[in-house]
């Protein structure tokens, strides 16, 4: 019988919406890398939470080391040698990198932090696994990649001998994925076991021992990853593909109404997070963004729509140079803009239904009555609010609602509806389904196609590569700041939009 | 004007205290991710209570110490309102000052029948006292500017250098990361109020016992904000506060010695308009921890 | 059950929290404050009950006869109470039965009287009520500025600072233009105030958007600056001959008129010597604005939006740097309007003295009356109340009229504690529905 590291039986955990968990059975040997791979919303991240002591499972039994686990807290987990990066990390920008580690468990001498046997203690730990950390440099200094690896040498002090890694390859350049390959190679030939949570293929392939698979909070199967290949690992997390696919009738593009050229910006650490993007989008098209996130998407949108500062090029929105106006001049030229993230940038939750959709125009008539005192005018706003809801079966149907009261789906459809209202020439469409229900995403991806039937010109921004095939009609990948190549759709299959965006693809790089 | 030049230091000195004091304290609490400006009202108590328990038991040193803890239980106000109930931090702090400015007074009438309390005895060194040499010293400058000397060079090897600093600064910088880690978010940032009440209750002491030698309604005349102000002068470090306290001291005490066309109000004005300026200037732009005034939630 | 339903939905609502917040807190106080008394306010009194006692305790009838010059006299003091027993009896006397005297005579202020004295001071009569307005004017212009600038999310304590700027300005309008007529340079003072509080509230609000800069600490800062330099100007300006720091008195063109003027020959009498003047019309007439601002035009919506949502404004178009800065400069306004009612109601001068800690009174006003406009103008009469009536209590009590700042200190904690724990009972009650759903 093989040597279980981490013996997972019969969980079982669920929300108030989903069952996240539904009797999940998960063995990692000792020693191994293993895989937990699929889609989002798969359960993998409510498991491993489960497995760390964050959350308590409805039923089941979790054993580490043959030994019980009580559900008490990470305490518990952590005392059995387990330790988990987190996607997001926990690090003090201010701090070096050894205050980091220790934080928590210094090694002192009356009271005072033993800073030289810290830094030597780091030093050999990075060292050791060849981390290659500078034990005295401050965090906010250092690449994402180092912070990282900064975060596996925390559990490592710690004496974790299970490292739990929560989609670490997300935020990494393709090189630093290679490099963070080898580090998990020199922590398995020292004894150490790794789950390592991931939704990409290619990376299953190339570091796990072991796959398992999840899909809709199931465990589907769990394969020895060399005797088994893609193909089977991507049936088996996709299941047989449900295609919604939307009707749709072949594009019959006309002149450009977005042109950029030459776009550069920088991100909110100064960083370049364009590099000389150049596209265009025709009306009566929607051009799909695809990429992995964090890849320049998120700056464009806010580029386009003038939340952020171009530091070079062009934006020119119907023949009207836009670059670096003001949010409200941009809108006035005619586009609309359906932000990434709805709470944040979308709608004023604490206004009601009403409010929300006149935020933008609310300035024009019939919305402002007297032009002096620029008093609202409540009738039309409702008026407004009312159509609104009955176009997009927003529930419920009061308009006097506080928006913050909606679900997702709800809140999300009111967005799309008002945005669309404003009868844009172009509509930035950035993430327009995520944490949405499968309900809203069919209402919203007709919408989409109606908007660019009737001659809009639609920039979809998507990290939904299924999103993307199905409405697209060119598909823009990017990757590091750059438009890496478009193509059309009938050429694009998931494996080259995906070499694509990991920087490995030879698409036809250049002008669109 | 140049046989004024050791009366201005010595007075220079002789204010640095209070807002350096105060100011530190301001560190401790802001460091550990909570806005404190009741500083003001737990001098007031401090001043107050020092005083009232000199005069009521006969001891200074008792009435120093008392001073510390009346001080820190407003601290401590502080902090079960602002990090247990996470209400606003700068109206708890606006609160403890009103509190502070009533309860000193009402108390002063009823225990002394008047708002105005001379202090009966005062801070004498043991052993040293009685002996020329420091008799001399500490008429020019008083005991508790050295207790504070070593507050302050005490408190950056505390805030920079000790296990205590670290997790301190870990919880105003990052409480979420310093969780994760096993450290009590809550319980730094109570030590954290606490010593801040406890060091303004100390510079309150010193305002009466030391200072004016009474203790009189409103005593500390504004001078917690200036504290605030040093500390953010000083760039949250505690070596800088006291920089900073000794710079507006030095204001402070140049006023008897300047011409007439500059009105003392300009002096006074200086630590504000010093501090606008270091907080909007780009270049070595002041920054404080990063989670000041943000309550800590789990969820 | 309908009605069981709507019980239930009743106390979900905001209104009712709303309500029920404050009123808890300001009950709170009112008792931790009567706990304060109860625990300090002590002293001896020979009154009926005590004597009924001595008889008890078997004290000698001539003992007790003896003792009636000291009948309802009150003594804070143990030892003047002692020293007057020793007066009053012999050596052997006092030695046996000075103990019981004492204890029999120890009594302690009954928190409800002090109370009651504080309401009936203030609310007893017409000159009460009257005075209790006129403190309420200034704190309903000081506590509408502060609960303007949350509606933007914007935390502005900086009213004592933009309040003292537009009193001066207010003054300096009142002393150094003359030969106006009323209707010109009443309205030109209350502008020169506005101004005066806006700019010092702009300063603040550009700071934030243009260096960011948070509010609260540049406010803090440009307080006491504000403070220094009216102090400054008070200097400059004052009579020659005067030796009290204040300015020059402005021209009776600038002066308000006390209302019994009007209420007078309405047949409601109304003392001379009252207070209360037009300008409680001008806060009134300021909270109506506001109310209007904030609930009808586009102005309030935008402001209200850049409050909840910066990130969502921006992104839908509004300016949130342009509405921070007015949001900020209409605050410091209203502040500076304050003075609207010291200087040109009460004092017809300047003097740092009349405006002390208004400003700050007006956070604690904003708090309790929830940042809405009308909650501004309840709790601004609850502190004219504490105000005016704690005047009286030094005279007909033995407490110390400082308690009205304990009483005051403990309305704004629980004020906050009360709203944080209603806000967390709401996200739970909403947390339970969404389960059960």
């Amino acid at each position: 019988m093989a040597e279980y590291a981490v013996e997972i039986r019969n969980i079982t955990k669920a929300f108030p919406q989903v069952k996240a968990n539904d009797q999940v059975d998960f063995l990692v040997e000792r020693g191994e890398i293993h895989a937990l791979v699929g889609e989002n919303g798969a359960g993998k991240t409510t498991l491993v939470n489960i497995l760390y002591g964050l959350l308590k499972p409805d039923s089941g039994t979790v054993a580490v080391n043959n030994r019980r686990l009580l559900f008490s807290g990470p305490g518990e987990a952590i005392a059995q040698g387990i330790g988990m990066v987190h996607q997001h990390f926990m690090l003090i920008p201010t701090f070096t990198v050894t205050e980091n580690v220790i934080l928590g468990q210094e090694p002192s001498r009356l009271g005072f932090v033993a800073r030289g046997e810290a830094e030597r203690i780091v030093g050999e730990l990075s060292a050791q696994y060849g981390l290659e950390v500078d034990p005295s440099a401050r965090v906010e200094t250092l690449s994402v990649g180092l912070q990282q690896r900064i975060e596996i040498i925390k559990v490592l002090f710690r004496g974790a001998r299970i490292l739990i890694l929560d989609e670490p390859t997300a935020v990494l350049a393709p090189q630093e994925v290679e490099e963070f390959f080898r580090i998990l190679r020199s922590l398995k030939s020292q004894g150490k076991t790794i789950i390592f949570i991931t939704h990409k293929l290619r990376e299953v392939m190339a570091v796990s021992d072991r796959v398992t698979v999840m899909r809709r909070g199931r465990v589907v199967g769990s394969v020895v990853t060399g005797e088994s290949s893609t193909d089977e690992i991507a049936t088996l997390m996709v299941g047989r593909r449900v295609l919604f696919r939307v009707e749709r009738r072949p594009a019959h593009p006309g002149r450009a109404v977005l042109e950029v050229s030459g776009l550069e910006a920088r991100d909110n650490k100064n960083l370049p997070a364009l590099r000389r993007v150049s596209l265009a989008v025709r009306e009566g098209e929607i051009l799909g963004v695809a990429g992995v996130e964090g890849n320049g998407q998120s700056e464009l949108v806010e580029v386009l729509t003038g939340l952020r500062r171009a530091t070079a090029g062009r934006i020119v929105l119907d023949k009207v140079d836009i670059t670096n106006s003001s949010p409200r001049n941009i809108r006035e030229s005619g586009s609309g803009h359906i932000p990434e993230d709805r709470h944040r940038r979308g709608l004023v939750l604490e206004y009601s239904l009403a409010l929300n959709t006149v935020l933008g125009v609310h300035y024009r008539r019939p919305f402002i009555k007297r032009f002096i005192f620029q008093v609202m005018n409540l009738l039309p706003i409702k008026a407004k609010a009312a159509r609104l809801i009955r176009e997009l079966d927003i529930r419920p149907p009061d308009p006097d609602n506080q928006a913050g009261n909606l679900s997702g789906g709800n809140q999300q459809k009111l967005v799309v509806a008002r945005e669309l209202d404003q009868d844009p020439k172009l509509l930035i469409a950035a993430q327009p389904t995520r944490g949405v229900d499968v309900g809203s995403i069919e209402l919203i991806h007709k919408r989409l196609i109606q908007a660019r039937d009737a001659g809009k010109a639609v920039l979809l921004v998507s990290a939904d590569l299924e999103e993307i095939l199905s409405l697209a009609d060119r598909i823009a990948v990017m990757y590091e700041g750059r438009i890496v190549g478009v193509l059309e759709p009938e050429e694009a299959s998931e494996e080259k939009l995906g070499l694509m965006m990991t920087g490995g693809g030879a698409g036809h790089a250049g002008q669109i | 004007m140049i046989e004024a030049v050791p009366a201005v230091l010595a007075s220079t000195v002789r204010l640095a205290v209070p807002y350096s004091l105060a100011g530190l304290g301001g560190l401790y609490s802001e460091r550990s991710g909570v806005i404190n400006i009741g500083l003001e009202g737990q001098m007031l108590a401090g001043a107050f209570t020092a005083v009232a328990a000199t005069n009521l038991l006969g001891s200074p040193w008792l009435g120093l110490v008392l001073a510390v803890v009346a001080g820190m239980l407003l601290g401590l106000i502080h902090g079960v309102v602002s990090i247990t109930f996470k209400a606003n931090q700068i109206v708890s702090g606006l609160a403890i000052i009103i509190f502070a400015s009533g309860i000193t007074v009402f108390l002063s009438w009823l225990l002394f029948n008047k708002t105005q309390i001379k202090a009966e005895a005062g801070l004498q060194v043991p052993f040293l006292h009685g002996r020329a040499f420091f008799d001399l010293l500490f008429s020019q400058i008083p005991p508790l500017v050295f207790l504070t000397a070593i507050i302050i060079i005490a408190s950056h090897f505390i805030v920079f250098k000790t296990v205590f600093g670290l997790r301190l600064r870990a919880v105003g910088e990052h409480p979420q990361a310093a969780d994760t880690l096993g450290i009590n978010v809550v319980r730094m940032r109570y030590l954290g109020v606490i010593i801040s009440g406890g060091l303004a209750g100390l510079a309150g002491a010193y305002l009466s016992l030391e200072h004016a030698h009474y203790f009189v309604k409103g005593i500390s005349g504004g001078r917690g904000f200036i504290g605030l102000a040093s500390m953010i002068f000083g760039k949250w470090t505690p070596l800088g506060t006291a920089g900073a306290g000794l710079l507006f001291g030095f204001g402070e005490a140049l006023k008897p010695y300047l011409p007439k066309i500059v009105s003392s109000q300009f002096i006074d004005m200086i630590p504000y308009i010093l501090t606008i300026l270091v907080l909007t200037s780009a270049v070595g732009r002041a920054a404080g921890p990063a989670d000041v005034g943000i309550p800590y939630s789990k969820e | 059950m309908p009605g069981k339903y709507n019980w239930a939905r009743f106390i979900r609502s905001r209104l009712f929290v709303s309500l029920l917040a404050p009123l808890l807190a300001v009950v709170m106080a009112f008792a931790a404050c009567g706990l304060i008394i109860l625990i300090f306010i002590t002293g001896y009194n020979l009154d009926a009950q005590a004597l009924e006692r001595l008889n008890r305790a078997n004290v000698p009838p001539g003992i007790i006869h003896r003792l009636k010059p000291l009948m309802d006299e009150d003594f804070s003091q143990k030892e003047a109470f002692d020293k007057e027993l020793r007066k009053l009896l012999d050596n052997q006397e006092y030695r046996h039965y000075s103990a019981v005297i004492t204890e029999a005579s120890f009594s302690r202020e009954n928190p409800v009287r002090v109370f009651n004295e504080i309401f009936k001071a203030a609310l007893k009569d017409r000159n009460g009520w009257g005075n209790v307005l006129y403190r309420a004017t200034p704190l309903i212009l000081t506590g509408l500025a502060v609960a303007l600038a949350v509606q933007c999310g914007l935390f502005n304590i900086g009213g004592e600072g933009q309040m003292v700027m537009g009193g001066f300005a207010i003054a300096w309008a009142g002393f150094s233009l003359t030969g106006l007529p009323s209707f010109l340079h009443i309205p030109l003072c209350i502008l020169a105030g506005f101004l005066a509080g806006a700019l010092w509230g702009g300063i603040a609000g550009y700071l934030k958007t243009a260096r960011g800069v948070h509010e609260v600490v540049t406010t803090i800062m440009l307080n006491w600056i504000a403070v220094a330099l009216t102090q400054y100007l008070t200097m400059a300006f004052k009579p020659g001959e005067s030796w009290i720091p204040h300015t020059h008195a402005i021209a009776d063109s600038a002066r308000l008129s006390r209302l019994w003027v009007y209420l007078n020959p309405l047949g409601i009498a109304f003392p001379k010597s009252n207070l209360l003047n037009t300008a409680l019309l001008l806060s009134l007439a300021a909270v109506a604005a506001v109310y209007f601002i904030l609930k009808k035009t586009r102005l309030g919506y935008e402001i209200k939006a850049v409050g909840f949502n910066p990130s969502a404004a921006e992104s839908a178009g509004i300016n949130v740097a342009r509405n921070t800065v007015l949001a900020m400069a209409v605050s410091g306004g209203l502040a500076g309007l304050a003075g609207v009612n010291q200087v040109m109601g009460y004092k017809y001068r300047f003097r740092y003295g009349i405006f002390e800690s208004l400003g700050f009174d007006g956070i604690g006003v904003a708090f309790i009356g929830r940042n809405s406009p009308f909650g501004v103008v309840l709790a601004a009469i609850l502190f004219g109340i504490l105000d005016q009536g704690g005047l009286a209590i030094d005279v007909s009590t033995r407490v110390p009229r400082e308690i009205v700042l304990v009483l005051k200190a403990f309305i704004l904690i629980f004020v906050v504690l009360s709203g944080e724990i209603t806000k967390r009972m709401m996200k739970r009650i909403k947390k339970q529905e969404e389960e059960q759903k």
